[in-house]
């Protein structure tokens, strides 16, 4: 469980840095379907402080952290289901 | 410490709800806290974070492109299985060419830049640190900032006088440009004489339209309005026979890909 949640972590910080923008939310979805995984919240950050600039044309600041703490809460049914299962 | 790790799920399962809206506080407070302190210092913790991502990038891209990219490195280990003395030999001559052959890139590029910034009082020269085609919106990385004089509306150029950008952002030594046809930007663009407005639709193409029967045709350059620069050629140009105007695709003869030095122009030496 570790090893894999390790695994999507660290492909998430490559994806923010070396693929295309999706990557980082496809990878920051898998975290949060199975963990409860906090850290893509700062992920988040680091997404926003690198690329989002003043003025570019989003409804909410840092809109890949509020992404990131969006997808985790979305998914926390779908994590308790399958902690039941 | 199986047993422990089993002891650990199992408690964490148990606490649930409450344990869970804990750590969502603690992760809401650190998160504001890191933003509070980013805003207070000026940006000191965003620009943290950009000289660590930047120490990323060029460590990487220094190790593949001394390694000639991962193709070169599976020929090597199929070399080593074959003959290990032989292989060192080539790796050697193999290493010295591909550095040969990246020096004479990066002078190339160099070379083209120094006629702008003879051109152009205050041209800094700086390399593109972040790769073009992964960052969000159009946004990229270059290494220069405020020490070396680049301040915010700067012009991006590439070699042969093909703008690609403006600086957004400005840290003290690294600065975050947005691509000329990022998504939502604007630009004044000119072509055949007449005045055209280009919006950025992202993957570095623009739109604009013009007037049916303007004199443009495929390949056409696109000046930037107020500069000596060109913005773009024409790629593509659509319309039916009732339009009273064409749609034209536009874009910039750059490869994104192999992009290494811009010149960063600041806007008073146009």
């Amino acid at each position: 469980m570790t090893a894999g949640r390790v695994t999507l972590g660290l492909a998430s910080i490559v994806s923010i840095l070396f693929f295309p923008f999706w990557t980082f939310f496809l990878f920051s979805a898998a975290l949060a379907v199975r963990w409860r995984a906090w850290e893509i919240v700062f992920l988040g950050l680091i997404f926003d402080w690198l690329y989002v600039l003043p003025g570019m044309p989003f409804f909410v600041p840092f809109p890949a952290t509020l992404t990131a703490a969006l997808l985790l809460a979305a998914f926390e049914p779908f994590r308790r289901r399958l902690r039941n299962q | 410490m199986r047993f422990y790790l089993r002891t650990m799920k199992f408690s964490h399962h148990k606490r649930g709800g409450a344990y869970g809206a804990r750590v969502a506080v603690i992760v809401f407070l650190v998160a504001v806290l890191l933003i509070s302190a980013d805003f207070i210092g000026g940006g000191a913790v965003r620009s943290f974070v950009r000289l660590g991502a930047v120490f990323i990038w060029e460590s990487a891209y220094g190790a593949v492109e001394v390694f000639g990219g991962f193709p070169n490195l599976r020929t090597r280990r199929l070399l080593a299985e074959e003959n290990a003395g032989l292989k060192r030999e080539i790796d050697k001559l193999k290493f010295l060419f591909l550095r040969n052959e990246i020096l004479e890139k990066e002078n190339t590029a160099l070379r083209e830049l120094v006629g702008l910034s003879d051109a152009y009082e205050g041209g800094v020269a700086a390399r593109i640190v972040s790769p073009a085609q992964t960052a969000a919106s159009g946004t990229f990385v270059v290494s220069a900032g405020a020490s070396e004089g680049v301040s915010e509306g700067d012009l991006v150029v590439a070699a042969h006088g093909v703008a690609i950008g403006r600086i957004a952002d400005v840290g003290e030594r690294v600065s975050s440009a947005r691509l000329l046809f990022a998504p939502n930007e604007k630009v004044e663009g000119n072509v055949a004489g007449d005045a055209v407005l280009i919006s950025g639709r992202g993957t570095h193409t623009g739109v604009f339209e013009i007037p049916r029967g303007a004199d443009i045709s495929l390949g056409q350059t696109v000046d930037l309005s107020g500069t000596p620069f060109a913005a773009g050629i024409i790629g593509r140009v659509v319309f039916s026979g009732q339009d009273a105007v064409w749609t034209v695709y536009v874009r910039p003869p750059v490869d994104f890909g192999s992009l290494i030095f811009v010149e960063i122009i600041p806007l008073p030496s146009l």
